[in-house]
């Protein structure tokens, strides 16, 4: 090959997202660029993933996948897609991210010093109860239930809860001992990481009580080496095409772990009911409204940006 | 042991540097404290109030690297990095002090080059703009602070001779 | 070939005595620039000098060695050895077999076996000491029983292969009592050895009296109760084992505090012991995770895995073919770094080949910790050593090695019968 990408290995190698997802990406890069453009994955991580997006841009890993949140506070303009009740179907609301993307945060200067092949979300997070149902909002209160964001740290508070935070290795000693009550997470996330036998109760937040916002990126000089025709043909395979390929991958695994969760649950696998959506969407108030700050902070007009976002997936969706 | 400095200009610059020892040994120790301290405190707010400080693991973070580089000084002054010495015979003599030089030079390369991309780390996280979460503090002021402990550590290795018969 | 100059010229500058922390970060930076230019390799410097500390992860080294000097600085520890050197005293090596037996119960709740090592050291070592024990026995008994936090649950070597391999970490836990119970055993067969078939010196009391012995346990009610608040917290699920090292370290200090044994002096003793302790064992990791990326870049484990694949070995040739790779790296590789490096390469080959993951995973961990007691870079052997820098390297490795013997033999029964690492999975 004329050009290989190291390609950051942090997350397993054998996990569906790689596997089914990036790698088969990878195999249609060299196929469509005949061989002249490989990608090599690193056998471990080359950096750690709180510097995913810095490797590539040092020159460490010349591609990576990873999500945005790892760098708290880097990318204000991601959290838009991580507000609750926006992503039914991660595969949709991919596409209308990439579109967001494209029109508003590439021009403000998001992503400036890397290539991005795309921005993509992975699935929703529910409310996983080790051993009480969470039905009312009053339920919430006095609960101690991990958390990924200060952000939604922030909103669980309002709603009485009492958020913990802890590093995901730490995740099945906290559940297991009952150290937390419970843990926001997607679906997929819950069984895939084999913590699911320790939950007994999960509400469904449609659309998740928040989403993460991920790229799949390359380092700039690495990418200036590859020829204009076949960086277009891997274009072409990438951008909105990626995206949609990793959302719905996402949204397909969810479903599959959502029925294994449901089999085993019964009826203690349960939708949340219109007072508990009512009840979180009015806790997340505040954060969009500084969201849309931070979005002018930025050069982005935030409502128009929110707005294009939420009809796109209205729009894919009715299609 | 190494109570160097032939060169009377040199008593000057000596108190400093035994106040900046005093300083990073006094901060090393202070850090294990607040690390053990605010686990303690972040475990009994859970379990007795109810109510655990959210930062916690940030904080213990920031100790850890804070004790290290500042921890460093002491270890450099006291040429204590661990080395392997199972063939201590060739280490008699010239070769010895020509080896001792050697290794020398190469730890003060090597720190040299690794307290600049420290600093380098802590310019690009500021420009890169990420903060600690729970404590929302940024994340370069932290960085800058190990880069200042690191360069002072590096100080105290630049005194110190290489020493063929220590420890 | 690049590899092969890298790994020479790493042996070379340890030989020479270039601290293990610098030897291993210049091979790695200089090593990295070849492969993927300068400012690639510098910013690998820079980024895992700064993320190795700001780790949560590492965090329970200091705190787990704080513990430790805590423990021995406030008498606690002496009062422990005095009960167990009045109850096996008599016995030929029964210190030594004690300490075996308190790091098992340590890696009980303890899944670093760094920390193991260090906190033993720090309890153990002067104990022995003050009963005759030749530093070797002493040093020996100490870095092998410290090897058996990383495969006693819980452990974090086993919650990464299980990460890496999607294999069930609870039932991989399960897996690892049975091999960890047979560490204790060949262990405590290893110090018999030494001191009945080499003749090892050791504590050479007489039996002491009923009274002597009953005295001896009423005094150890104050490390009861801090073993009670550690391990009873994470049982009754008020913490978890990476906290319970800071409220272990608290609760050390009020207990020796509320008891009148503990000066100021003492404290910035111990404080002052451990910020060394910590700074010599995190510049290593720094170090050691350079040299990973090294390997890592240079595409070795997959060369390696190809290699293996044109050789057509059955089951037992490739496991054997592995064992021997895992020995050559672990001379030089930190135990996580060799993990994270080559599990995910080669546990796909023996998958393939209709082996059992979870016995696999039994396998790698015991090679793993095999590797932390193994010249010349034996991290084990090197906690010890920063604990207690007046024994000479030489005497620890050399200590070591009835234990070593132990650990092949206990590798090769747990090959030879899969059951041992399974039976227990298989009644869950
Ligand atoms: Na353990
Ligand atoms: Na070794």
């Amino acid at each position: 090959a004329e050009v290989t990408l190291r390609y950051n290995q942090w997350f397993p190698s054998q996990h569906w997202s790689q596997k089914d997802g990036l790698y088969k990406y990878f195999e249609e890069i060299e196929k469509v660029t005949e061989g002249r453009v490989k990608v090599q994955p690193s056998a471990k991580p080359l950096a750690p993933p709180t510097r995913n997006y810095q490797a590539v841009v040092s020159g460490i890993a010349d591609l990576a996948w990873g999500p945005h949140g790892y760098a708290p506070g880097a990318f204000p303009l991601t959290e838009m897609v991580e507000f609750p009740f926006t992503n039914i179907d991660a595969g949709v609301s991919s596409a209308a991210y990439w579109r967001a993307y494209e029109k508003y945060f590439k021009a403000a200067g998001m992503h400036d010093n890397v290539h991005t092949l795309a921005v993509h979300v992975t699935s929703g997070g529910n409310l996983h109860m080790k051993s009480s149902p969470v039905v009312n909002p009053a339920d919430l209160s006095g609960k101690k239930i991990r958390v990924q964001t200060s952000v939604v740290g922030d909103a669980l508070t309002t709603l009485g809860a009492v958020p913990i935070s802890g590093s995901l290795s730490e995740l099945r000693e906290f559940l297991s001992r009952g150290i937390i009550d419970g843990t926001t997470l997607s679906d997929e996330l819950l069984t895939g990481f084999k913590v699911d036998n320790y939950v007994e109760h999960i509400t469904q937040i449609p659309g998740g009580i928040f989403t993460n916002s991920t790229f799949v990126i390359v380092n700039k000089d690495k990418w200036d080496q590859i020829s204009p025709a076949d960086q277009k043909a891997i274009m072409d395979i990438s951008g909105e095409k990626l995206a949609v390929r990793m959302g719905s991958l996402w949204h397909e695994n969810d479903v599959l772990a959502r029925a294994q969760l449901k089999e085993r649950l019964g009826e203690n696998y349960k939708e949340a009911g219109e007072e508990l959506n009512a009840a979180i969407d009015k806790a997340f108030e505040p954060v969009r409204a500084d969201w849309f700050d931070k979005a002018e902070a930025n050069g982005v007009d935030g409502k128009a940006a929110f707005d294009f976002y939420m009809n796109e997936i209205k729009r894919l969706n009715s299609k | 042991m190494l109570e160097h400095g032939p060169y009377t200009g040199f008593l000057m610059s000596m108190s400093l540097l035994k106040v900046l020892d005093y300083i990073c040994s006094k901060i090393s120790m202070l850090s294990l404290v607040v690390m053990a301290g605010i686990t303690f405190a972040d475990v009994f707010g859970r379990v007795f109030f109810n109510s655990p400080i959210g930062f916690a693991y940030e904080v213990v973070g920031i100790c850890l690297a804070v004790c290290f580089y500042s921890g460093l000084y002491h270890v450099h002054k006291k040429r204590k990095h661990v080395k392997i010495d199972l063939l201590e015979k060739i280490f008699k003599g010239k070769t010895g002090i020509f080896l001792a030089w050697f290794s020398y030079i190469i730890e003060v390369v090597f720190f040299s080059a690794l307290v600049y991309m420290v600093y380098i780390q802590a310019k690009e996280s500021r420009l890169f703009g990420d903060v600690f979460m729970f404590l929302g503090l940024e994340k370069w002021i932290i960085l800058a602070v190990m880069a200042g402990f690191a360069m002072v550590a590096l100080i105290s290795l630049l005194v110190v001779y290489p020493d063929n018969n220590q420890e | 070939m690049v590899m092969l100059i890298a790994f020479l010229s790493l042996l070379f500058l340890l030989f020479i005595r270039v601290p293990i922390a610098i030897s291993t970060g210049v091979v790695g930076v200089l090593g990295l620039a070849y492969y993927q230019g300068w400012s690639p390799a510098m910013s690998q410097l820079g980024m895992i000098a700064t993320e190795t500390v700001l780790s949560y992860e590492f965090s329970v080294i200091p705190l787990f060695i704080l513990m430790g000097n805590i423990i021995s600085r406030s008498g606690l520890a002496d009062e422990l050895y005095n009960a167990t050197h009045a109850l096996v005293g008599h016995l030929k090596g029964g210190l030594a077999i004690t300490t075996i037996g308190a790091s098992g119960g340590f890696s009980t709740f303890c899944g670093s076996s760094f920390a193991t090592a260090a906190t033993m050291t720090r309890i153990a070592y002067p104990q022995m000491k003050r009963f005759g024990y030749s530093d070797g026995l002493a040093t020996g008994s100490i870095a092998a029983g410290g090897t058996l936090g990383i495969l006693i649950p819980p452990s974090i070597a086993l919650v990464f292969y299980g990460i890496i391999t999607e294999t069930d970490i609870g039932k991989l836990f399960v897996a690892g009592v049975i091999p960890g119970i047979l560490g204790v055993i060949f262990y405590v067969a290893a110090v018999l050895f030494v001191v009945h078939v080499l003749k090892d010196k050791c504590s050479d009391a007489s039996e002491a009296t009923l009274k002597e012995k009953l005295l001896a346990i009423r005094q150890l009610w104050a490390f009861t109760l801090l073993i009670f608040i550690v391990l009873g917290g994470i049982y009754f699920g008020l913490f978890s084992p990476t906290e319970a090292a800071g409220v272990g370290s608290v609760g050390a200090i009020l207990i020796t505090l509320i008891r009148g044994r503990m000066s100021w002096q003492k404290m910035r003793d111990a404080l002052e012991d451990t910020a060394a302790t910590t700074v010599a064992l995190v510049a290593i990791l720094i170090g050691s995770l350079i040299f990973a990326n090294l390997v890592n870049v240079s595409n070795l484990p997959f060369t390696i895995v190809q290699w293996m694949e044109s050789l057509n070995l059955g089951l037992m040739g490739v496991l054997l073919l592995i064992l021997m790779i895992y020995f050559v790296l672990g001379a030089v590789l930190e135990s996580i770094s060799m993990l994270l490096l080559t599990v995910p390469v080669f546990y796909p080959i023996v998958e393939g080949m209709g082996m059992d993951l979870i016995w696999f995973g039994i396998i790698v961990v015991i090679a793993t910790e095999i590797s932390l007691i193994t010249p010349p870079v034996g991290l084990n052997v090197f906690v010890l050593k920063s604990v207690v820098p007046d024994v000479d390297l030489k005497v620890i490795f050399k200590g070591v090695f009835p234990f070593l013997i132990a650990d092949i033999l206990r590798l090769a029964l747990i090959i030879l019968f899969p059951a041992l690492s399974l039976v227990l999975v298989e009644m869950m």
